[in-house]
């Protein structure tokens, strides 16, 4: 008796539990989206204490004219899949370059950044997402999608496992 | 609401997931500078404004005229069957630097070894000595994790010599050597140059 109440009332937990994650999920998702942010996991220590590493830095396009010193920049090529965030310390309007700096490293970066490397300037940070990218950034990307597939199923299946269990216990249909 | 809840759980499964696979195909963001390229023996490897996106491709081919066995203590003549690769490397930048080696076997030529050192490393001008000294065990695979992890350290301005010592072991060798004959293997030798540092760490 006792076991019929209390199994219900876990299951309504775990359901909301997980409507809540994925809606906060899904508006994050789209709000990057729609607001044209694109995120980079920060993989190194270079921009302690502003960035640590396993942080998501959301970075908007800029155009060069509006940079000033002490924003920090997404740099990199799109093409190459490489990129760092750093402070911008310098700027040579003349031959349109930056000058940047990990606000934990000692000396400033051995070269100056083009207009055209300049990704975008960071919008905002969020903790510790990033180690999801980190994470799966040691496996192959098929291999990721095969994780995720089987992660997929294993949550639909635990599904239909819990509402068989449930239909049992309740003798039939437990639809209301 | 049951019913409700039996389709809305699997689809918030699927989007969870989804949102996770946003995550997970994100691009990192890191500040490792560096300069790679393939070089030939005797060349010298000199890189300055570490960057991001330089690569080059140039073999180098190697002579062996005979096979030795790192882990047999009964080979005596170990160094003299090794070959050895002088490369002259050079931080012409602002920053302190790290100089990588690896090396790429084309022909996948069986027992092909490889130890990359400097000079001040060398113990009684022995290169077998100087391997065991800094390998666990004297096997392919404490090799392979010495090479990868290996790197000349480089103040700005500064120039070392780095020398590779490569040799064909004898129980994986090729059926040229085994009649006598010599044998040439190709390899691609690359070097990058990375900061020193990224962050202080510690």
């Amino acid at each position: 008796m006792r076991n019929g109440i209390v199994r219900p009332k876990i299951g309504n937990i775990l359901f909301n539990i997980l409507s809540i994650v994925t809606l906060i999920a899904v508006v994050f998702v789209l709000f990057n989206i729609v607001s044209g942010a694109k995120g980079y996991a920060v993989t190194s220590e270079s921009m302690e204490k502003t960035l640590s590493r396993g942080d998501i830095v959301f970075s908007k396009k800029i155009s060069f004219e509006e940079l000033k010193v002490g924003d920090i920049v997404t740099v990199g090529s799109e093409e190459l899949d490489e990129y760092f965030t750093h402070r911008i310390v310098g700027i040579d309007k003349d031959n349109r370059t930056i000058e940047t700096k990990g606000d934990n490293n000692p000396e400033k970066d051995p070269m100056a950044t083009p207009a055209d490397r300049i990704v975008g300037k960071m919008w905002y940070s969020v903790p510790l997402l990033g180690y999801i990218t980190i994470a799966f950034g040691s496996v192959s990307q098929a291999k990721g999608l095969i994780i995720l597939a089987i992660v997929a199923v294993a949550l639909i299946a635990l599904n239909m496992i819990l509402t068989r269990t449930k239909k049992k216990k309740n003798g039939g249909d437990s639809d209301e | 609401m049951n019913k409700i809840k039996r389709i809305m759980t699997p689809v918030m499964a699927i989007v969870l997931v989804l949102c996770v696979g946003y995550f997970s195909g994100m691009s990192k963001t890191s500040a490792w500078f560096y300069d790679s390229g393939v070089i030939d023996s005797g060349d010298s490897f000199v890189f300055g404004n570490l960057s991001v996106n330089t690569k080059f491709v140039i073999n180098h081919s190697v002579l062996f005229e005979a096979t030795t066995k790192l882990a047999d203590e009964n080979e005596k003549l170990f160094d003299e069957a090794v070959n050895f690769d002088d490369i002259n490397v050079a931080n012409s930048g602002t920053v302190p630097a790290r100089v990588y080696i690896n090396i790429d076997v084309t022909n996948g030529a069986k027992g092909y070894r490889w130890f990359v050192y400097t000079d001040d490393m060398l113990i009684n001008g022995s290169i077998k000595e100087t391997i065991k000294a800094n390998l666990k065990n004297l096997t392919k695979a404490e090799l392979d994790k010495y090479n990868s992890s290996k790197y000349v350290l480089l103040a700005p301005g500064e120039s070392k010599v780095v020398k590779i010592a490569s040799w064909v072991e004898y129980d994986d060798v090729s059926a040229e050597l085994m009649k006598g004959e010599s044998l040439t293997i190709a390899t691609r030798i690359y070097m990058t140059a990375t900061q020193n540092t990224d962050g202080i760490i510690g």
